[in-house]
């Protein structure tokens, strides 16, 4: 009953939220970052939408670009560690498990970890 | 009106999920408590995991975690937080651990399907949480019981 609590007004708020051109906007904001983690700029609106929403809404975004496998593990690693934070955060806090740290460490670490797996794969 | 159809349709079909994987996830708990069955199970993980700093009443909200994933998982998670059975500084490092890494079959098809390598995202997704947590449990002296 507490998980239905949080999960369906997320849901209905990240809903309304895809509805605006929001994760586009922010999307286009990092897309001169995205050479750092040898990916291409576009993907930029798969990491925000993947990172607010979920990883489904993020697969959709990336099932329309063209990648190499190597920029799709990148990603795939990035977005795996850092998603659904609006919905995760919610519930982590409800665990009281201090979401202010981890939400914010998840993001750090998947670019980190983004930016290392640029270097180590050929 | 085409919005709100969507939006009640997607709802609906992610709690009836939530309903079956948890309903049963948090019997299964139950079940398992009361014939002890569940210190035999994560008596196999219970070494390496005590020496991330888990207590042994966190190890099974966090197997199911990794496994289910937060939200999937959550009910148990949230559950075994409010019964009191994972305390303090033992939320965070289960919350840790998950964050960087959890729903380990779901999160790895999806990108796996796109074409993404599912091994290497696996295995760094595994070794950036157990080393964050090894690190951060040491920092914070959070010791295994």
């Amino acid at each position: 009953m507490q998980l239905c609590a949080i999960i369906i007004p997320v849901y209905v708020l990240t809903a309304l939220l895809k509805l605006t051109p929001f994760f586009e906007y922010v999307g286009r904001l990092f897309e001169p970052f995205m050479k750092f983690f040898g990916l291409p700029g576009e993907s930029a609106v798969a990491i925000v939408t993947g990172t607010f929403v979920n990883l489904y809404a993020a697969a959709a975004v990336v099932a329309d670009l063209d990648m190499t496998t190597k920029q799709l593990t990148i990603l795939a690693l990035i977005l795996g560690v850092s998603h659904s934070q609006i919905m995760e955060t919610a519930i982590i806090g409800k665990m009281r498990a201090r979401p202010y740290l981890v939400t914010p460490l998840r993001v750090i670490f998947s670019l980190c970890a983004g930016f290392i797996l640029n270097l180590l794969m050929m | 009106m085409r919005f709100l159809l969507d939006t009640s349709y997607g709802l609906f079909i992610l709690l009836v999920k939530v309903f079956f994987i948890v309903v049963p996830l948090m019997m299964l708990l139950e079940i398992f408590r009361e014939y002890k069955l569940l210190d035999k199970i994560t008596g196999a993980v219970r070494r390496p995991a005590g020496k991330l700093g888990f207590k042994r009443d966190s190890i099974y909200p966090l197997l199911a975690g990794i496994i289910f994933g937060i939200s999937y998982g959550g009910g148990v998670l949230i559950g075994e937080s409010s019964a009191g059975r994972i305390r303090g500084n033992q939320n965070f490092l289960v919350a840790l651990y998950l964050g960087l890494c959890h729903a380990v079959f779901e999160d790895t098809l999806i990108f796996a399907s796109l074409g993404a390598n599912g091994l290497i995202v696996l295995s760094s997704r595994l070794l950036l949480a157990t080393a964050v947590v090894l690190v951060v449990s040491f920092a914070i002296g959070e010791r295994s019981d």
